[in-house]
């Protein structure tokens, strides 16, 4: 599975530890999912694209 | 703040042991060295964590989340079972190496911290992808 956080996060100017706020996870968990290495919780999956405005199905690619 | 308290009380635990050992008269130098070798991977260890989940209250960051709480998990459930092989190794070479059982407990503690640690590191650096 891979993902669009880092792209989206550049778009929005938000900085790993904003959007790691912003979701209430660690800053560790976002460079984790940024780099493939860790495959988020629905609930997760859910609050980033809720931040970013978009679908689950647009942010995380199955 | 529970984690913070748990910390707390095992510093309490171990100072109060270190001092119980220190005024014992039987005590050797050699068994003081080891101890202290034990509490110190213990301490630091414990230390390091704390000193981690402190920054990140700082910097408004919880101090655990889910990748946190899976990675405890993972790294407890493998180093059990490496633990398990660990003092099975241990068990056989007792019957043939001339050993104290004290001593040879100790090793098994040191082992066991050593494995976690190891486990944990590797959990921290490769991640979780269940692709």
């Amino acid at each position: 599975m891979t993902n669009r956080i880092k792209e989206l996060r550049a778009k929005d100017n938000l900085t790993q530890l904003d959007l790691a706020k912003l979701v209430d996870v660690r800053r560790e968990t976002i460079v984790f999912l940024e780099k493939g290495k860790y495959n988020p919780s629905l609930k997760l999956a859910h609050d980033i694209s809720n931040i970013f405005k978009l679908r689950i199905e647009e942010v995380f690619i199955f | 703040m529970k984690k913070i308290i748990i910390s707390l009380a095992i510093t309490l635990i171990v100072i109060i042991g270190v001092l119980v050992l220190i005024t014992s008269e039987t005590v050797s130098l050699g068994d003081l060295l080891q101890s202290s070798f034990v509490i110190i991977i213990v301490l630091g260890f414990g230390m390091f964590i704390l000193f981690k989940n402190i920054n990140s209250n700082r910097g408004g960051e919880p101090s655990e989340d889910e990748l946190s709480k899976l990675i405890i998990q993972k790294t407890s459930s493998v180093s059990f079972y490496i633990s398990l092989y660990l003092w099975l190794v241990i068990s056989y070479l007792s019957s043939r190496i001339n050993i104290d059982v004290e001593e040879l407990i100790g090793y098994g503690i040191v082992g066991m911290a050593i494995v976690f640690a190891v486990v944990w590191s590797f959990f921290k650096v490769k991640g979780f992808s269940n692709d």
